[in-house]
């Protein structure tokens, strides 16, 4: 718009805007063209709508109380529109009473590991040039997961490294991949059928880093597997779930939580404790009728019981790039699942 | 409002497709209306992984009978309207002295179900993966079991190593195409169960190297049994033509992923390729040229691909669970739909399609794709020497013109002999001055006029093989 339109004054567009306008004050904050001031007003409307969104809010809380009181029913809340619950229609979401869902997950890949008859045992491992990044990584995983076992990559490439780990009877390969000595990519190669899952990985943080993090105890974690909704994050769900034993230590209290929000998967590591706690109350005017009773009430006082979480880490997201029918084969393999460009059309649009 | 909901398919004439999946459930595809969206109809079967689909085979002459291969090494001939049982046969397991040192298995790799119409009444030949072909006799219903050698009308072993992963039976039902991981192409003759016909590994690469045979997928190209097209792992896209050479007589490329099933088009000229990163796209066979890929989100791997015999559909199915239909002219998705299992074997039912409603004309249909292909004459008089020439011109992607089957045109600019052509279209990049070997080109106002119309004449599409 005509900002920089110095002679001449301002547009007709700008006149009939202020016009609009007059109601709120004499200048949008956009067509000033001073910033100190330009940010002194804006700072200024955003604070009116602040107030006036704070009031909207009191008014609708009164009125829902109100109505309460009154015994009516309130009015219904309205939800927020997100990206997830208007999500595009998918005819792929699994449903529980699906008889050839049941059948099929029945005599799939993972379907020897949900019927107890095998544990996992599983190989980390690092692309051929590794830094201490990913190394520090790798360990952080080994944490994570149990009965897991790092293997140094060398030179042999991964069909080499997938017939090793058949014969020793392993379940599943994880592979760190990297770029620029962060670990960039992940590989999830399950054994002896495959599938083979292709992660991009990303925000990772160790740990360490974490602030106030906790030690993992050896004990068998819980697995928490979040929204892996349609047909192929059902599979993909079933491929984390048979990395992990399926008997968890309850004493443990710890708990891997594989979270699924638009097709990323948010990978956290928590443990947790079971605390009681007094609950405040509010402090009630002393009654002088009956001053006994008040001293009984402070002598017990009511508890709770509260559950802390303690992060452990490591913390990563993953987003699956291919998932691929048997075992790690990039070059002759068949694809189940393949990104392509074109599936990108719509921000509504999700596959897990 | 964001749009929440996916943008409407264009929808298909009625056409009814039979779908089978890795839980050996047959799925019945119908559209209701004209331009509707298609549903499933009828399931036909009980969810087990054990009768899991390998192939799917309808006789060429229109009998009734749908003949389902299965995991469990039978072979199954159901009624395609009601889906009851007819018969089914065993395939014999092989001895183990044959499976010894190698990957394949009894699995079979390839049906076909022949109608009563055919030389040996009704009868399917299977392929298992180690090479054991046997065409046998449908038994009845009622009849044991068991794989007897009386019902066998033939049996040969097509390779004694590698693994048969494919096979083709031409139009007339007389010759059969194997190929395969280490067995490359060979033509069958399924009566005698002799071999006519094997392909030569192609020539090294520029570095000297020889890429082993792995052939994927292959078709007969017409309804002739000399052309056929094959596709291999090493994603290339091979045309053979027995006629002429063990070699294949053009070749070329398609995308970077092993290619899992070719289908050939009736116009002859043209085949549907799909791979194993779920692209799919048609090529023109006379010159090795693209015509196009179609799009429709296809995320996983494509294995079955088939056309409408009629109208101007192709289905598509794979392991991303969706069956897809596309227009072939306009190559847009006109319907696609999840039908929950990995899908292995598409079929078009065109014979009942017709029995209960007259099969309507789509309402943009545009002239055929490809010019209507002229067959080519017989001609056994023409010499070694000429069909060599033409056949590399055809692997240059240059067209081709026959001395009987091109227009009288083209006769007169394009002489008979191969020779001739080939000096000609030397010396017509030179300059007209210079030559004066063609015995044509001697007078100038001709030379011109002349090559104005050799000119008009390669502009033009190819016409004929």
């Amino acid at each position: 718009m005509g900002k920089r339109e110095r002679d001449g004054g301002e547009s007709e567009r700008e006149k009939e805007e202020r016009e609009a306008n007059a109601h709120v004050g004499q200048f949008l904050p956009s067509q000033i063209r001073n910033k100190c001031k330009r940010s002194e007003a804006y700072a200024k409307v955003k604070n009116e709508k602040k107030k006036a969104k704070k009031q909207k809010i009191k008014l609708r809380d009164e009125a829902e109380k109100e109505a309460l009181e009154l015994g009516n029913v309130p009015p219904p809340r309205k939800i927020p529109r997100t990206i997830e619950n208007t999500r595009e229609a998918d005819e792929t979401v699994a449903q529980a009473d699906d008889e050839e869902l049941q059948a099929e997950e029945g005599a799939d890949e993972f379907s020897q590991y949900f019927a107890h008859e095998i544990t996992p045992k599983v190989i980390i491992t690092t692309s051929q040039q590794n830094s201490v990044a990913t190394r520090k990584f790798c360990a952080d995983l080994l944490t994570v997961i149990p009965n897991c076992h790092y293997y140094k990559r060398g030179t042999y490439n991964l069909k080499q490294i997938v017939k090793y780990a058949i014969n020793r009877e392993f379940t599943s390969i994880i592979v760190i991949n990297e770029n620029r000595k962060e670990p960039n990519g992940m590989l999830v190669v399950n054994l002896p059928e495959g599938p083979t899952a292709h992660f991009k990985l990303s925000s990772v943080v160790l740990s360490k880093r974490i602030k106030g993090h906790g030690k993992a105890s050896r004990h068998q974690p819980e697995l928490i597997l979040n929204n892996f909704t349609t047909r192929l994050g059902h599979r993909v769900g079933r491929m984390f779930a048979s990395l992990f034993p399926q008997d968890p230590n309850f004493r443990g209290r710890r708990a891997v939580t594989f979270h699924n929000q638009r097709d990323f998967i948010f990978f956290r590591h928590h443990r947790y404790i079971f605390e009681s706690k007094e609950i405040k109350e509010k402090k009630e005017k002393p009654n002088k009728v009956d001053p006994k009773a008040v001293k009984e009430k402070k002598k017990l006082p009511k508890e709770q019981v509260i559950a802390r979480l303690q992060e452990c880490g490591p913390r990563f997201t993953l987003k699956m790039q291919s998932l691929q029918h048997g075992t790690f084969d990039t070059k002759y393999g068949e694809y189940e699942w393949l990104h392509k460009p074109d599936m990108d059309t719509s921000r509504r649009r999700f596959f897990l | 409002m964001p749009r929440t909901l996916k943008v409407d398919l264009p929808g298909v004439p009625r056409i009814r497709a039979l779908c089978g999946d890795s839980l050996g459930l047959i799925k019945v595809i119908t559209t209701e209306s004209d331009l509707g969206a298609p549903k499933v109809a009828a399931r036909w079967g009980d969810p087990d992984p054990q009768q899991g689909v390998l192939c799917m085979s309808m006789s060429n002459d229109g009998s009734p009978g749908l003949a389902i291969a299965r995991k469990s090494n039978t072979v199954d001939v159901i009624d395609p309207v009601s889906g009851l049982l007819e018969s089914r046969l065993v395939v014999p397991k092989s001895s183990a002295d044959v499976a010894s040192n190698r990957d394949a298995s009894d699995a079979v790799c390839g049906l076909h179900l022949f109608g009563e119409s055919s030389s040996w009444g009704k009868a399917a030949l299977t392929c298992t993966e180690l090479g054991d072909a046997i065409l046998q006799r449908l038994p009845e219903l009622d009849e044991e079991q068991i794989p007897k050698s009386e019902n066998f009308l033939s049996r040969w072993s097509v390779s004694q190593t590698g693994t048969v992963l494919c096979m083709a039976v031409d139009a007339s039902e007389q010759y059969a195409a194997f190929g395969g991981k280490g067995v490359d192409l060979s033509v069958w003759d399924i009566k005698k169960g002799s071999r006519i016909w094997s392909a030569k590994a192609p020539h090294r690469d520029n570095l000297g190297l020889m890429s082993p045979a792995w052939v994927t997928a292959v078709t007969f190209l017409d309804d002739d049994h000399k052309k056929i097209v094959v596709g291999t792992g090493h994603h290339q896209v091979r045309l053979y033509d027995t006629s002429a050479q063990r070699r294949p007589v053009l070749a070329f490329d398609y995308g970077e992923a092993p290619i899992r099933t070719v289908t050939k088009d009736p116009n002859g000229t043209s085949v549907y390729v799909g791979t194993g990163h779920g692209d799919l796209a048609c090529f023109d066979m006379q010159t090795g040229k693209l015509i196009g890929g179609f799009k429709g989100k296809c995320a996983g791997s494509i294995r079955s691909v088939v056309r409408h015999p009629s109208l101007p559909l192709i289905a598509s199915c794979g392991l991303d669970r969706y069956l897809r239909i596309h227009s072939t002219q306009t190559r847009q998705l006109l319907a696609s739909m999840f039908l929950k299992q990995q899908l292995v074997s598409v079929l078009f039912d065109a014979r009942v399609e017709r029995a209960v409603t007259e099969v309507p004309s789509l309402p943009d249909v545009a002239e055929p794709m490809a010019v209507e292909p002229e067959k080519p004459s017989a001609n056994g008089a023409k010499s070694l020497k000429e069909k060599k020439s033409k056949l590399k011109r055809q692997a240059e992607g240059a067209p081709v013109f026959d001395g009987q089957g091109a227009t009288e045109e083209a006769a007169a600019t394009n002489a008979t002999s191969g020779q001739k052509l080939k000096k000609k279209s030397k010396s017509s990049r030179q300059d007209p001055v210079v030559d004066g070997v063609g015995t044509e080109e001697k007078a100038t106002a001709v030379n011109g006029e002349k090559r104005k119309k050799k000119k008009k004449s390669k502009s033009k599409p190819a016409k004929s093989i």
